[in-house]
């Protein structure tokens, strides 16, 4: 499909980012979480 | 349209640029992710065990009777209470609907944890730390286990058992 | 070919089968029976683990929460995708049905199915929950109302498919498939791989419960029972995102931008996600680490990965459609505009968002080997769930029902106003609910249990206010989305009943 400069999925794309940001810091804080508890293997 | 058939030639028509920048984003991060796995597997301190035997449930009646036996120190609630010594194979029973013996360990010891069921699955959770194992009949799992904290602990079963699910806490205490 | 009853449904210029129509119609209204009374149950659920409310007893609670999960999670998703299928075939396609007498199997298999397994829960017969984990044993009528529900699902796909095959040999349409009937096949075949998962699984169960089979390890039973129960949720996955396009051209006229991108993620489900079964198995005997990694992992995590791909593509697809319309101002004047007041756009937004913000990166985490170890089995796990099947699943279909109304049952929705109210009751409930449940489980509140604090045991356990206060949370949050449910049954049926009729 061709789109115009103006018909770009700018919004969705600032969206896609600020779902991956959360993603990533709360993939990080469960990490954190983990290594937290007592040692186990 | 998603509910007509696209137009000839879709196959080939390029993607746009946010479609390649994000694609590429989101691949970059699942291997990231994958490969997390092993990475803590080798330098993390907080992995799942792979250390497990199938036995009979009655045998591991017998080995825990032993166990408590040998080493038992009081009684809590009707359940004994049990101070191993530091490094020792330790074991807990879950049954419907209680957990025994209650373990008394020392802050920064390991212990290899042996845990079975006598009849159906249950689940071992340490509560207030929140970590989580299977109890399997017919299999004994080994965990590896440094308690880096100490106090009171109890043990919530958090696998549905049957009716008296619910009551079914024991108890863990680590001196430090 | 004059035996067969078409009439051109005058909104779409879909040419539909009189025979697919009455299917549709009944699987749509068994399935809203289902939801209404899995709703009405998991009302009860909630109130009871409110801990302050605490409303069922211990026996009623564990034997409502089999009940909830069998009349949600199976019957109610299961019966609505039977119309979706039949949908994307034979009406997409302007086809007709292939073997009409099969698709009435299907009915009345998953409907005795269904019941026999409903009424042996209701009865006592059955307190095993949904996972009926051996030793625990149910009566063995109950193992064989699962088996019959599962073989009229798998013959709803082979009707799909057969028809599929009808619709390209009878040129009902030229070049390839249209995108929502490719990604309904995507979920078909998922279908019919993890339904026969389910066979293996149950059908030696059924045997043991009958006295037939002697002994059957824990172990390997919940290994072939996730190869079938988790896999299979990844049948919704793929009928939801078929059905989140279907909305954004509904509701907006959004063409998909690139087929090449939809189409691959929809292949990626199908050849990575079968895989992923162990996430339940993380912190079980019995398997090497490696092994565990490598299954849930989903192969390097291709599935997440075409989740990852959709969660772009349709936004985008929506945002470009309504650019197109004239909204380019700045980076978000096309949300702005976007038809908020119609429940069909509202529905597709929230379960976009609950699917992928709650439900998908909690499932990614929850999943990660290790970090399992934190999250098994506490309330972290319905949680996740919830957020997935019913904020991202259930809101998808209940948004696609507005449209199913007016093209398949031919009635306008009474009362549309309220309908635009629903979906943010029902989406905007179940999101606080699944957190709330989420930020509960990690303190250690455990799942299925009818009273954390072990009030018959030897010992108490005491949460605290924070964990007191997001049980509340849920509590409430759960009553909101339970409004937002039965409003959505009261309107579907009302609709049905005194809904003007759409002239054809």
């Amino acid at each position: 499909m061709d789109l115009k400069p103006e018909e770009h999925p700018k919004g969705s794309f600032i969206l896609i980012m600020i779902f991956f940001i959360t993603f990533s810091l709360f993939y990080l804080l469960n990490w954190k979480y983990l290594s937290e508890i007592w040692l186990v293997g | 349209m998603s509910v007509t058939s696209p137009q000839p030639g879709w196959w080939n028509s390029p993607l746009h640029k946010e479609e390649k920048i994000w694609i590429t984003i989101a691949a970059v991060w699942c291997v990231f992710i994958t490969l997390a796995m092993p990475w803590w597997h080798i330098f993390g301190t907080q992995n799942s065990s792979q250390e497990y035997y199938t036995i009979n449930p009655d045998d591991y009646g017998t080995v825990v009777d032993k166990f408590i036996e040998q080493y038992t120190v009081g009684e809590e609630a009707g359940i004994p209470v049990v101070a191993p010594p530091a490094g020792a194979e330790i074991f807990l029973r879950g049954q419907q609907w209680m957990w025994d013996p209650i373990l008394k360990l020392k802050k920064g010891e390991t212990y290899r944890l042996h845990l079975s069921s006598m009849d159906v699955l249950h689940a071992m959770s340490i509560y207030p730390i929140n970590m989580n194992f299977e109890v399997v009949p017919g299999w004994d799992y080994v965990l590896t286990l440094t308690p880096t904290t100490s106090g009171e602990f109890n043990i919530i079963c958090n696998e549905f058992c049957g009716i008296g699910h619910h009551s079914m806490i024991g108890k863990i205490y680590v001196e430090s | 070919m004059s035996s067969w009853n078409y009439r051109t449904c005058p909104t779409t210029g879909f040419k539909v089968h009189n025979k697919a129509e009455t299917l549709i119609q009944f699987n749509a209204v068994t399935s809203i029976v289902f939801l209404l009374v899995g709703g009405i149950v998991g009302l009860t659920l909630a109130l009871t683990r409110w801990q302050a409310v605490h409303l069922l007893n211990d026996e009623w609670f564990y034997r409502f929460l089999s009940l909830h999960g069998i009349a949600m999670l199976v019957a109610w998703i299961v019966f609505f995708e039977m119309a979706v299928l039949y949908f994307a075939s034979a009406v997409i396609l302007n086809s007709r049905l292939a073997a009409p007498w099969v698709g009435w199997l299907q009915y009345l298999l998953m409907l005795v199915g269904g019941a026999l397994v409903a009424v042996m829960i209701l009865t006592g017969n059955a307190d095993v929950m949904f996972t009926s984990y051996v030793p625990l044993k149910a009566h063995h009528l109950y193992y064989l109302g699962i088996i019959l529900f599962a073989v009229g699902a798998i013959l709803g796909c082979v009707v799909f498919f057969a028809t599929l095959v009808v619709a390209k040999h009878e040129k009902t349409y030229t070049g390839s498939l249209p995108l929502v009937t490719f990604g309904a096949a995507a979920a078909a075949i998922i279908a019919i791989i993890t339904l026969s998962a389910g066979a293996i699984v149950f059908i030696p169960t059924w045997l043991w419960a009958a006295g037939i089979i002697p002994v059957m390890d824990s172990e390997v039973y919940r290994l072939l029972f996730w190869g079938f129960g988790h896999s299979s949720q990844q049948i919704n996955v793929a009928a939801m995102v078929s059905i989140w396009y279907l909305l954004a051209t509904l509701t907006v006229g959004a063409v998909p931008l690139n087929e090449k991108v939809c189409r691959t993620a929809f292949v990626l489900y199908i050849l990575f996600i079968c895989i992923a079964s162990e996430h339940h198995l993380l912190v079980d005997p019995g398997f090497s680490a490696a092994h565990k990694t490598w299954n849930t992992g989903y192969f390097m995590h291709l599935a997440v990965l075409a989740s990852m791909i959709h969660a772009f593509s349709v936004p985008a697809a929506t945002e470009v459609a309504l650019r197109k319309q004239g909204h380019t101002r700045g980076a978000f004047e096309w949300l702005k505009k976007a038809p908020w007041g119609n429940p069909g756009f509202s529905s597709l937004v929230l379960s976009v968002v609950g699917f992928g913000f709650l439900g998908g990166i909690t499932g990614v985490i929850y999943g990660t080997e290790q970090i399992n170890i934190i999250a098994h089995n506490n309330l972290r796990i319905p949680g996740h769930f919830h957020a997935t099947v019913v904020a991202g699943t259930t809101m998808a279909f209940m948004g696609i029902t507005w449209y199913m109304l007016p093209l398949m049952f031919r009635r306008q929705v009474v009362a549309p106003k309220l309908a635009s109210l629903q979906p943010w009751l029902f989406g905007g409930g179940m999101m606080m609910f699944s957190t709330a449940m989420m930020f509960a489980g990690g303190f250690g509140v455990s799942r299925r249990s009818w009273d954390m604090n072990g009030v018959d045991g030897p010992f108490q356990v005491n949460f605290g206010p924070i964990v007191d206060l997001s049980l509340a949370v849920m509590g409430i949050s759960g009553v909101v989305a339970a409004l937002g449910g039965a409003i959505f049954c009261l309107l579907a049926v009302a609709t049905l009943l005194f809904g003007k009729k759409v002239n054809a």
